[in-house]
């Protein structure tokens, strides 16, 4: 089933052809699934969550006004989804030294970039993104993975613009020094 | 990139790349359907339940008003009474002309009790007709 944009299919979806929606979830499901990940930082977790955001706007589907985009609607939803679920299910705060040992055991200088060194870098930014708040992996994640500019990633998480920037600005300082922190506890460990 | 900071200079960069990100897992889309599937049967099957339990209590409720009404009105006493009472609040409506006509009907060949069957029938009819236009709405969402 194709069709020619999102908004198309939603017509179709509400006029009766509720198969529709499938191309819908087809087309966002890795996106969505992606921003629940990280934010919430385990695939369950994320697994549901992004069927609870599909869900839910497949029931508000009505509602959905036409002006803006339907991923930025949905991301929306996914977005508020995963931070309620990780404020309703607090963990404990992450160490450096609860890195586990494999990311140690990699060492960068060795290897050129290659497969390995895309999931060392992988597993360190799970790791290092799991030391932020659920809203700042939410903001980190909209601004890098979904490549949104503040006014959208403001559309999504109802925070001002300014703020976001602001927001983002201290997100991204500690996420680079917590990625310098444990690089560096790295390199020693292979000195 | 939209953006923000330097793409040159920012270090994130090689760490966060929007080409590589978590794939939702295999059949994904499936369960999702499956589950919107099931949430529209059971919907379906409420709204039935709902609106086939909703005709019986409306006649239930319309039966009972109209026996408190027809039990009111037997008594011409208590017929000019009530007649005097709402007066109180509405003067002009001359209600006298209207329950005149009542009794006249009840004291011809016709039973006592028609007039109120034609009255609930006619009224469960419209019941009936709004019930079934809602349920049709509710079907075509």
């Amino acid at each position: 089933m194709e069709f020619a944009d999102d908004i198309s299919c939603i017509g179709q979806i509400l006029e009766g052809n509720i198969n529709a929606y499938s191309y819908l979830v087809d087309k966002h499901k890795d996106r969505v699934f992606n921003l629940a990940f990280r934010i919430c930082g385990n695939h369950e977790e994320a697994e549901e969550i992004a069927q609870d955001a599909f869900l839910k706007a497949f029931r508000a589907l009505k509602s959905f006004r036409r002006k803006s985009r339907f991923n930025t609607w949905l991301y929306r939803i996914t977005y508020n989804t995963a931070i309620s679920l990780v404020r309703a299910r607090k963990r404990h705060e992450l160490s450096i030294e609860d890195l586990p040992v494999e990311f140690i055991e990699f060492n960068p200088d060795n290897t050129g970039i290659n497969e390995s060194e895309y999931e060392y870098r992988s597993s360190l930014v799970k790791f290092a993104m799991k030391k932020l708040t659920e809203e700042e992996r939410g903001l980190i994640s909209l601004y890098y993975y979904e490549e949104l500019n503040t006014e959208e990633i403001s559309e999504i998480t109802g925070i001002s613009k300014n703020n976001i920037k602001v927001k983002l600005f201290r997100a991204r300082q500690r996420l680079a020094g917590i990625i310098r922190s444990i690089e560096k506890k790295n390199l020693v460990c292979h000195e | 990139m939209n953006k923000l900071y330097d793409s040159e200079k920012d270090p994130l960069l090689k760490y966060l790349d929007p080409e590589r990100i978590e794939k939702a897992p295999e059949n994904f889309t499936g369960r999702i359907m499956s589950k919107i599937t099931a949430e529209i049967a059971i919907a379906g099957n409420t709204d039935r339940l709902t609106t086939k339990s909703r005709v019986p209590l409306i006649s239930v409720i319309v039966t009972l008003v109209l026996i408190a009404s027809a039990f009111l009105l037997r008594n011409v006493e208590s017929v000019y009474s009530f007649h005097w009472e709402l007066s109180d609040y509405i003067p002009d409506i001359s209600v006298s002309r209207f329950v005149d006509k009542i009794t006249y009907a009840f004291n011809s060949g016709i039973p006592e009790w028609f007039p109120w069957l034609i009255v609930s029938l006619a009224f469960l009819v419209l019941v009936d007709r709004a019930l079934d236009t809602y349920s049709q709405s509710r079907k075509n969402i």
